[in-house]
């Protein structure tokens, strides 16, 4: 499979210039393949949004390498191509937008690549239908929900039509229903081809990875698909992670012998289960 | 506050608001600085009718013209009595003890209050017309021709849209931090001034971390979309002078012909023809 995202044996440390040293990140090495759903899950300060600045070059290795489609992220003449391929949604969905309305923040990225005019408007369109916020062209993120406000800052991104999709804890500040959403524009937009990339540490969310990476003190201790993570209790356990009230409930049932197997990650699924072992 | 972000924009859709928000921006600077030119009462007169003209064009209703001069009007006043009572001249209108109030006085005060009140409704239907997004762009087409000294013009309009785009966003965040001070018992808005100051501290404080925390955060998504990426940056809006907006250009071209050649030429004399002309003997 192609790989999209390179990361060799990098490292990085914090305050090196004033000498505090605060070692983030130790020896991670890391592929993102192209058209895959992949989670990072670690615990706070584990150095999971170090890792994701690293993806596009806005912190660059102590020692190790990152490409994006083969570039290093250290070529200062390439930069912005690896950031338009690599776009990046972060946690605050009021700190993502500069302009008032929604179509001059979406313009953002494509103005700043000089892209022609008339494409941009198309962009604006396209990005908006992809998060399914079409009408919203002339609104303001100021009076829409969490989950609105960081569908527009997709958008925002979608409009430099990158590759990869990071989203770090974008949903750590929204309640339920905004999680969902974006989550599900997320799934639907890997779908439609680009790669994404989701930081997160609520682990529900990575139910429908192709991968979860679980990161835990600047190293990443653990690769693996959902299936693998989610039954590996005493892996999650060493990460200071939690296993979700579903699966909890199925490892619970394991070890009391109701039932043995694969597990399943949806509600429907599990009823189902109960419900034939009555 | 929801329209804060708008500022003080009246929507409509009227011929003022459609101009090009830089011939706007040009008549204003210049009508600000004419005002200081403005001499014979006439003029005034002639200022005022032009002004009402324009109001009744923009379809912005007088009251919420006449409301932005309230927030200034004690300096009118201020201005009025100061030149009412300080300037000294040699016809006494009226005395009192110390107290002399001179025909050059009450002149000087009345031309005074009045070309302050001209300033604020002419420099207010401005903003009454025109976005701030709409300013914002047209400041920035004006000063394109900077950009030949390496003046940082885009950076400095993206700076003012961001600063727009972000003031609700602080006011929301201000009246939260206070409503948890106040639950805390924290009062504004008693005690005498030092006190209302010191209850204001515990809410600049996180006040500006939060702002420096969010800067930080935007400043990392302004790079994640290539801000600086090119000189060559595309401009998606795209201004166009029209007739319309040359006509207007024309016409206030001829009205600021008229406020210079009465104050350097006729010397303020439509005053005295237009005297002539009422108390004709
Ligand atoms: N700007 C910084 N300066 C110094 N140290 C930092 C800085 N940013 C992060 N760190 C430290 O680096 C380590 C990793 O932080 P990082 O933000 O990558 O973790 P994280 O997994 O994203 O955590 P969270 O879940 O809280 O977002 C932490 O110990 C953190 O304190
Ligand atoms: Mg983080």
């Amino acid at each position: 499979m192609d790989k999209v995202i390179e990361i060799k044996n990098i490292s990085y440390k914090y305050g090196a210039a004033e000498g505090v040293d605060v070692e983030a990140l130790r020896g991670v090495s890391l592929d993102v393949f192209k058209g895959e759903f992949l989670v990072i899950a670690g615990h706070n300060g584990s150095g999971k949004s170090t890792l994701a600045k690293h993806m596009n070059g806005l912190l660059l290795p102590t020692s190790g390498e990152v490409r994006v489609n083969g570039i290093p992220t250290t070529n200062d003449a390439r930069i912005f191509e690896i950031r338009s391929a690599v776009g990046m949604v972060f946690q605050n969905p009021d700190n993502q937008t500069v302009a008032t309305f929604v179509e001059d923040d979406i313009a953002f990225g494509p103005e700043n690549l000089g892209v022609p005019r008339e494409e941009i408007e198309r962009r604006i369109d396209e990005a908006l239908a992809a998060v399914g916020m079409s009408g919203h062209r002339k609104s303001t993120p100021q009076k829409m929900s969490g989950g609105q406000k960081q569908r527009i800052a997709i958008a925002g991104v979608l409009a430099m039509k990158p590759r990869v999709l990071v989203l770090d804890e974008s949903t750590s500040m929204l309640d339920p229903r905004g999680r969902k959403e974006v989550v599900e524009t997320a799934r639907k937009l890997n779908k439609e081809g680009i790669t994404v990339v989701l930081i997160t540490h609520n682990t529900e969310e990575a139910f429908f990875a192709d991968r979860i990476v679980i990161m835990n003190e600047g190293h990443i201790t653990a690769v693996g698909t959902p299936k693998e993570i989610f039954t590996d209790a005493e892996t999650l356990n060493k990460n200071r992670l939690v296993l979700p009230p579903l699966l909890e409930i199925q490892r619970l049932l394991v070890i009391a012998g109701y039932c043995t197997g694969e597990p399943v990650f949806t509600e429907a699924e599990l009823s189902e289960r109960l419900i034939n072992l009555l | 506050m929801n329209n804060i972000s708008f500022g003080q924009y009246y929507p409509s859709n009227s011929f003022i608001h459609r101009l090009d928000p830089r011939v706007k921006l040009i008549c204003a600077v210049i009508y600000v600085a004419a005002i200081f030119f403005v001499d014979s009462y006439f003029v005034y007169a002639a200022v005022l009718l032009f002004g009402i003209t324009v109001i009744a064009l923009s379809r912005v209703p007088i009251g919420t013209v006449l409301k932005t001069v309230k927030s200034v009007l004690f300096l009118i006043l201020l201005t009025f009595a100061l030149n009412l009572f300080l300037v000294s001249g040699d016809k006494v209108l009226w005395s009192w003890k110390f107290i002399k109030i001179t025909a050059t006085g009450l002149d000087y005060a009345v031309r005074m209050a009045f070309r302050l009140f001209l300033l604020i409704t002419g420099t207010s239907l401005l903003t009454l017309t025109t976005t701030p997004m709409e300013l914002t762009d047209g400041l920035e087409s004006l000063m394109t021709p900077l950009k030949a000294v390496r003046f940082p013009v885009r950076d400095i309009a993206l700076i003012m849209s961001i600063a727009l785009r972000f003031i609700p966003t602080l006011m929301e965040e201000t009246t939260k931090i206070m409503n948890a001070q106040k639950a805390r018992g924290a009062s504004f808005d008693t005690g005498n001034l030092l006190k209302r100051v010191k209850a204001l501290l515990p809410v600049l404080i996180p006040l500006f971390v939060s702002a420096f925390r969010r800067a930080e955060e935007l400043a990392l998504a302004m790079d994640s979309r290539c801000y600086d990426a090119t000189p060559n940056r595309t401009r998606r809006r795209q201004f166009k002078i029209n007739m319309v907006d040359i006509a207007v250009l024309l016409i206030f071209a001829a009205f600021i012909t008229l406020i210079i050649l009465d104050k350097y030429l006729w010397g303020g004399a439509m005053d005295g023809i237009i005297y002539g002309l009422i108390f004709k003997k």
